[in-house]
Parts: structure tokens; sequence; C-alpha cells
């Protein structure tokens, strides 16, 4: 087994995707977030290493070595995150990198209602389990000065389910259900920490300060707490679009809490450009998502917004001579 | 509907008289694909990338029934190419059309 992994990981199918704005990846499908809802069976075949600008996350994925057919049986691979959680803009602004890993195991198993010897459809099973840990950088300006930048870990885990159907070519739609431990980092406020220093300047008398060890931090109101997921993605690949290159891909994913602050129910639309020949493996991608779309957060936290992000891919198999 | 199946070892190598090398190879970013030689299923196995190959160091000679179906997103482009010692016996492009293709081929392997 430890020979195959090596084996896939020094593979011909590694790529990076460099991304801004809101939460969306790809495995080789193109899908509204990382975590691969379309991690459609022909991506089995491929490791990956995949960098998202906006979280400052480096991805690289790899699965067991896959064979033709395989219908009945199932298939692993994993994923190991490395990030910032607080995203590349935190990194830019103040410099401040606050680490986090994630490690996501899956099992896949396609034509499940489909048969792999007949047809233009097939359709597939993923189960995947998650564990995470992510450094928190927390500003609570009610508490005592000494108190008001807290770093604390989160660890979060999850599991999750998808089933996803491939229709004639052109369509596919995939329905998710999990659950997981959580928390509302994300909607919380950026800002940026600083320590002020204050002397008196013995020629002048004057007053100066200089600022020193900022930081990049959240604020508001903090909540962890376990949550239920629910998702809808399709993805259509009409001829109409062009030749065989555009899609357009749409989605809407619920979180279900007791927490208000966690409960928050996201849509998204996107255009993607696909490479020529393979069109199972997105190039790029401008998508429009509408984050918290019933504001069911309130007023506490970033709430209802509407978020546009660009996605490109340049493949990096050559530089690194794979 | 059950089909005859040839006398195989374990990994479908029909027992007989040796033969040549057969190497089989399918490229393509497809979804599954499903191939029989002979009307019996014969694995392909990924090689990390979009390529499943297989090589058999010793096939007999005589006619063969290839069949593939795969499947994909429309559009996809794909090439099976089979060589029987130093000849190419079997040199195929598709594309990937109402979410699959289908290729059946007899051919005789010398």
């Amino acid at each position: 087994m430890r020979h195959h992994w090596r084996r896939i990981l020094a593979g011909a199918g590694l790529g990076v995707t460099l991304c801004t704005g809101a939460a969306f990846g790809q495995t080789a499908i193109v899908s509204a977030d990382g975590d691969g809802v379309f991690r459609a069976p022909g991506a089995q075949f491929t490791s990956m290493l995949t960098f998202k600008s906006d979280d400052a996350s480096v991805k690289v994925s790899f699965a067991t070595p896959t064979l033709s057919g395989t219908a009945g049986r199932w298939t692993f691979g994993a994923d190991l995150t490395a990030k910032s959680s607080q995203g590349l803009a935190a990194v830019i602004k103040s410099g401040t990198y606050t680490p986090g890993t994630k490690v996501n195991g899956y099992a896949m198993r396609h034509s499940l209602l489909t048969n792999v010897a007949e047809g233009g459809d097939v359709d597939w099973l993923t189960v995947q389990v998650s564990i995470a840990a992510t450094k928190l950088v927390l500003f609570d300006g009610t508490r005592p000065f000494a108190d008001q930048l807290t770093k604390p870990v989160f660890v979060s885990d999850g599991v999750k389910a998808t089933y996803a159907y491939e229709h004639a070519g052109f369509l596919m739609g995939g329905l998710t259900a999990g659950v997981e431990r959580t928390n509302n980092y994300g909607d919380l406020d950026d800002i940026a920490v600083g320590t002020e220093n204050t002397y008196t300047d013995p020629s002048t008398g004057a007053t100066r300060a200089t600022q020193a060890d900022q930081v990049a931090a959240k604020s508001g109101p903090y909540t962890e707490g376990i949550a239920g997921n629910l998702r809808a993605d399709v993805f259509v690949f009409p001829p109409a679009l062009g030749p065989e290159r555009l899609a357009i891909t749409g989605y809407a994913a619920t979180r279900l809490s007791s927490h208000h602050t966690l409960r928050r129910t996201d849509v998204g639309v996107g255009l993607a450009l696909l490479k020529a020949k393979s069109p199972g493996i997105a190039l790029g991608a401008v998508v429009v998502e509408l984050r918290d779309a019933f504001n069911s957060q309130g007023a506490a936290t970033l709430g209802r917004r509407l978020t546009v992000s660009v996605q490109g891919s340049v493949p990096i198999a050559p530089t690194f001579g794979f | 509907m059950a089909r005859k199946r040839p006398s195989t070892d374990r990994d479908g190598r029909p027992h007989g008289a040796a033969g040549k090398p057969l190497a089989i190879a399918f490229s393509g970013d497809v979804f599954t694909v499903f191939f029989e030689l002979n009307n019996q299923e014969v694995t392909l196995r990924s090689d990390g990338g979009n390529t499943l190959a297989r090589t058999f160091t010793s096939f007999p000679s005589g006619p063969l029934q290839v069949l593939l179906h795969a499947k994909g997103l429309n559009g996809t482009a794909w090439t099976l190419t089979m060589k029987y010692g130093a000849d190419t016996v079997l040199d195929e492009q598709g594309t990937i059309a109402s979410g699959f293709s289908h290729l059946v081929r007899a051919l005789v392997l010398r």
C-alpha cells in the first residue's frame, strides 16, 4: 500500500490552483468548495497539489491505485491541508500566519445504480471523515487588557456522505449530508491588533508613539458547536455555451445548529472554463456567492453578504519534474 | 446475459500456447472504463495520471475481440493503443459523446 501511494504522489497529475475570494476549489470537477463534492471517479487517478489564496492553504491529495471497472469496490484516499486560519489577507496585511491543519480521509464507490459497462450515466458515493486543528486569534475589547487577545486551538471533526449522479455527459448533481464540530470564526470581523508604545522625547518634551507587534485577529461573538450540513450541487455542461469549454455550476449549502451564530445558508453560481479535450478539469472559474442568504446570524457578525471570487489554475508538474 | 468465458489464469490471461507480449494502454480524463478481451473483463491499472494500462507477458495469437466502454463528460478525448510484440495492432482515438464511448473491434493477432 505504501509503495502505491508513493508512486501516485510522483505521478503526472499534479496541479496548482490559485484562488482569490470566497471558497471555491477544485479536485477534478469544478466544486463550490475545496472538499471535492464532485470528487468524480476519474479524479481518483489524480494526485493534486492545490493552493488556494483565499485561505492561504496548500493541499496534497492522494488515492489508492485504481483499476478500470471496479464497480462494487471501494477506493480510498486522503487529503492533507495546511493553511492560514485567517486567510491570505491577514498574511499580507500584518504578516501574521496562524496555522491550521486538516486531514480528510475518504472512501468512494461508483456505479451503484448505474452499470459501468453500459450507458452514459455514472453515479458514485463518497464518505469523508475529517479532523482539523486550527489556531485562532480572537480579540475581545471588553475583557481586561491582558486577556483581550487570546489564541486558542480549535479542533474540529466531522463526517459527511455525498451521492452524485452524472447524466449523459453534460449534467451532474450531488447531495451531501454531514455533521461536524464547527465555529463561526470565518463570520467574524477582521481586525489588526497592535501594541502602541508611547514615550516623551527628552529634547522637545513631545509625546511620541510607536506601533509594535501587529497581529491579525477576529472580533465578535465567537461560538463553537455541533452543526449539521446539507448541501446540493449542480454542474451543467451545455453544448450551447461554446465549444465544450464552458460550464455552469451552482450550489446551496445550509448549516443547521442550535446556535443561531452557527446557522448559515449560502447559495452560489459560477461559470467555469474547462480544459480542452479534458472538460473534467477546470482551468478557472468566476463564482458569485450570497453568504448567509437569510441573514440568520443577525447583525452580530458579518451577516448576509455577496462575494465574487475568481479562480485560476496553473499546472506545476513540469516545474517539479514529475 | 451470461457470456461464455474462456479458460484463463487468475490474471485473466488465456491458458494455452505461449505468445508475444500484449500491451494495452488507455489514456483520457474519463470517469470510468470497462474493457473486455474475448468477452471477458480485463482490468487496467492506473499509473497515477490519466492512463490505464496492462501488459500480458505472453499472449496467444489468434482472433481477439476487443470491447471498450468509457464514460465521461462530453468532449473528453481518449486514446487506446494495443501492441502485440513490436507491432501496433490497434490505435484508436475517440471523443466522449452523450456521456460515453463504445468501441468494438475484431483483431487477429499474428
